[in-house]
């Protein structure tokens, strides 16, 4: 069930809002479980048992960890220090192999239904290289729905379970609906139990300015999805599709058209994501913020997917940088490169891990690994070359915090951004190469000419760009700490009301929909 | 009671707020399915021409998706046979949306037969894009922005005349030839491509639906090498037969006779004039041998088809 859609909007969450506030305080979250239940099934069908079956395990491990920080009685405290310090290592040693298995278990289902059959592929090439006769079979596996995103969700669970940040949920259905809750499960926000899951189990007494609040993001995530990014996808298709008919700023455009597409389509959809949650009182993670505002591209991974770029620096990042043989290695090379360097030399590896995670995690293919990595070299080249770029930067007395220099950082992210983005949706790399090449060759064709006959004629062009100047607009206040969904709602009845429909109708009648645009599926859910 | 309602004074803002949007949302459709048809009326294809036609003078109705109003030209069935015809076909229109513009045909007309175009039956992939097209087509039914809503770019259209000369065809001229030249109505023994319960139910609905009013039913497909395959006939033969309707397949009853280097509009997905003279030739033949139609040629009461005709093939001669 795809969010921009009638069956979600008016069928699911007309049913779904009565029925929460009609219900008792005390369970309306089984509203919010049984809604969700029904979300899954419609989207996945049988396939939607793979969920309940990770989430009891999930739960059954989350309650021995905690069972075993926290004995039934407690710990007696009579104990003598050693022995205490002996039961707590045990413990953390229990709790270790607890939380191995679990791990083992969600990613391991993750592997199996989306990196099985890369792997057998890569292993089979190996094979035929060493001349094996052995071949792993491909099989037809499906994936369900938004596995990608309630794997990371269930780890962080019980990593944080096992590190004390948060108590286990007894109650199997409550931690089911903090991984199953409909809005999240398609594209995330990726959720962390200390922020979602207790809101999930309270029930939330109706709110109207939330609830005004919460249609106001799913208009505004409608827009973005149904106007501008859908509109834009036969266009980069086509482009993408081609690309060796075409050279110079035509594949540009497409390139920058693409990055347009994939931010209007996954922010509009976690809107529409956030927005669900506060009909029902609940809010969600921030997942977008002003991206494209960002100054380096470590800026940009803290506006952009900014969940999961906390769950990878949270679980991947710190656990490895602050790992003990790590933290050795900069103590023993202090002397040899200085302070500067073995401060940077534990965070490499750990940058390494965690970029290498954030590609694979994206797909099962070499050019997603590859757009990690791409990631890694700039975060890394970035924090090798700082200090002789600062070196650089003064002996050539540019101000690094005057505003011609904030504004060269971020058109050079947006530039590197745009070469990441064409990795993540070329075909493979060897089509992401050429195309990169072929942005220096002279075009062939002018682009109001490609723009006519590849699926974004003129009066599809306008509304792209007036949309594209309005989301600035839109993002620019937001950067200014102005928010206009606060000012809509104070204004006066009349305008406020004119404001809304006038959204409304804006969606329906300028919506890429309907018969001359094709069914765009939500990319990231597609991970 | 005055606590009461203050305390729910958001619900009554809220209804009042659907209320005020329902009335927009109903004139914005009023609009937008106006600016549906074209200003010449010779190439005026839009459904809403349909009413344009006298009470209770149309016999048979060919109903269906872009592949009806590309492939069935009625007045040719008036100028060969005296029987009266109309397509209405929608692009991508499902199933469900097809039972309720019989509902608001039956109102105004009778036709004695209904040709049922179900190229739609597989449009949509999964469960939730059938149930979506299910709630869509009853928005729709209330609200036909949902349908029209690019229509609103063609303001050029405002007060362009209900009037269809072609009934509901499309004439289209160009031709582009369909890629490959294999049978795409091979025997693959692949088994059945069943058709969604939901689907298979609202076609029952829809069949029902016309029995009741006295109309013959046949069920239809037209020649399309994009979708069409043996399997899916397989299953709709057998839908009709539970049905107990006609089958048409025109994918095999034309296929010796359908050129897709000369017959299509776009690739093998639509016909051109050339195609749609096969299909219509071969249904008048069917219709006028099948059926008991009135020839109303000598009726003063439908001049209107003779100036129509007379309109239609002044603009073949010029092809």
């Amino acid at each position: 069930m795809q969010y921009n859609s009638w069956l979600y909007l008016v069928g699911f969450l007309g049913c779904l809002i009565p029925l929460y506030y009609l219900t008792p305080l005390r369970c309306r979250w089984w509203v919010l479980l049984a809604g969700s239940a029904v979300f899954y099934g419609i989207t996945c069908g049988w396939l939607t048992a793979v969920l309940p079956v990770t989430a009891a395990a999930i739960w059954a491990a989350a309650l021995q960890i905690d069972r075993n920080l926290n004995p039934p009685g407690g710990r007696d405290p009579k104990l003598p220090r050693e022995e205490r310090r002996r039961l707590r290592a045990l413990t953390e040693r229990r709790n270790r192999r607890v939380l191995a298995a679990a791990c083992i278990l969600a990613f391991g289902v993750l592997w199996c239904v989306k990196y099985f059959n890369f792997a057998g592929v890569n292993l089979n090439r190996l094979f035929a290289a060493l001349r094996l006769s052995a071949r792993i079979p491909r099989l037809r596996l499906l994936m369900p729905l938004g596995i990608s995103f309630y794997t990371l969700s269930a780890v962080s669970y019980v990593a944080d379970v096992a590190r004390g940040t948060c108590r286990a949920q007894r109650h199997y259905g409550k931690l089911l609906l903090f991984l199953m809750f409909f809005p999240v499960v398609t594209e995330g926000p990726i959720s962390r139990y200390g922020q979602l899951g207790e809101q999930l189990a309270q029930g939330h007494t109706f709110d109207y300015r939330r609830f005004c609040a919460g249609w106001q993001l799913i208009l505004w995530g409608l827009f973005q999805k149904v106007v501008l990014a859908d509109r834009l996808d036969r266009f980069t298709g086509n482009l993408f599709s081609h690309y060796r008919t075409y050279s110079g700023g035509v594949i540009a455009l497409a390139i920058l058209l693409y990055t347009f597409q994939l931010y209007m389509d996954f922010s509009g959809c976690v809107d529409i994501a956030r927005g669900s949650a506060e009909l029902f009182g609940i809010r969600l993670a921030e997942n977008f913020r002003r991206p494209f505002f960002a100054v380096s591209v470590n800026d940009f991974w803290r506006r952009w997917h900014i969940t999961l770029g906390a769950w990878l620096r949270d679980y991947i990042f710190y656990p490895l940088s602050m790992s003990k043989p790590l933290q050795a290695l900069s103590r023993r090379s202090r002397k040899a490169v200085g302070a500067y360097y073995a401060a940077v030399l534990p965070a490499l590896p750990a940058l390494l891990g965690v970029w290498a995670a954030n590609g694979i995690w994206h797909g099962a293919a070499w050019k997603y690994v590859v757009y990690g990595l791409y990631y890694f070299a700039l975060t890394a080249a970035g924090m090798i070359f700082e200090p002789a770029f600062a070196r650089v930067c003064g002996g050539l007395r540019i101000d690094r915090n005057g505003r011609g220099f904030h504004l060269f950082r971020i058109l050079r992210t947006f530039v590197l951004v745009n070469i990441g983005m064409l990795i993540f949706r070329a075909d493979n790399l060897t089509a992401a190469g050429t195309m990169l090449r072929s942005v220096f060759r002279p075009g062939t064709a002018s682009a109001a000419h490609v723009l006519r006959t590849q699926g974004l004629p003129p009066e599809q062009a306008v509304i792209v760009a007036v949309g594209a100047a309005v989301v600035f607009a839109v993002s620019l206040c937001r950067e200014k700490n102005i928010s206009l969904g606060a000012r809509i709602a104070q204004t006066p009845l009349p305008v406020r009301w004119g404001v809304y429909i006038a959204a409304v109708v804006l969606v329906i009648a300028a919506g890429a929909y309907g018969p001359g645009f094709g069914k765009v599926d939500f990319i990231y859910a597609q991970f | 009671m005055r606590a009461f309602f203050k305390s729910r004074a958001w619900l009554i803002r809220m209804l009042a707020f659907l209320l005020v949007l329902s009335a927009v949302l109903s004139g914005l459709s009023c609009l937008a399915a106006n600016l549906g048809r074209n200003r010449n009326p010779l190439y005026n294809y839009s459904t809403t021409s349909f009413f344009a036609e006298p009470r209770d003078s149309i016999d048979v109705l060919a109903i269906g998706t872009s592949n009806v109003y590309s492939s069935v030209e009625p007045l040719e069935w008036w100028h060969n046979y005296g029987f009266t015809g109309f397509t209405w076909g929608e692009a991508s229109q499902r199933i469900f949306e097809t039972y309720e513009y019989l509902k608001r045909i039956y109102a105004v007309q009778s036709p004695r037969v209904v040709l049922l175009e179900i190229g739609d039956l597989y449009r949509d992939d999964t469960r939730a894009e059938v149930l979506d097209s299910l709630l869509k087509s009853r928005i729709a039914a209330v609200f036909p922005i949902v349908t029209y809503h690019r229509n609103l770019g063609k303001l050029s259209n405002l007060g362009a005349p209900l009037h269809s000369v072609t009934k509901g065809y499309l004439l289209r001229t160009q031709t582009v030839s369909a890629a490959g030249s294999g049978d795409y109505m091979a025997d693959t023994s692949a088994g059945k491509a069943a058709v969604n319960a939901l689907c298979a139910h609202e076609l029952a609905r829809c069949v029902a639906l016309c029995r009741a009013h006295g109309s013959q039913v046949v069920l239809l497909s037209i020649p399309d090498r994009s979708s069409w395959n043996d399997d899916r006939h397989t299953a709709v033969a057998a839908l009709a037969e539970q049905l107990n309707t006609p089958y048409l397949d025109l994918n095999l009853a034309l296929r010796d006779k359908i050129d897709w280097k000369q017959d299509t509009a776009d690739g093998g997905v639509h016909l051109n004039y050339r195609g749609a003279q096969k299909v219509t030739d071969y249904l008048g033949a069917y219709l006028a041998e099948t059926y008991p139609l009135p020839d109303h040629r000598s009726d003063t009461a439908f001049r209107a088809w003779d100036s129509d005709w007379t309109l239609f093939s002044r603009k073949l001669q010029t092809l």
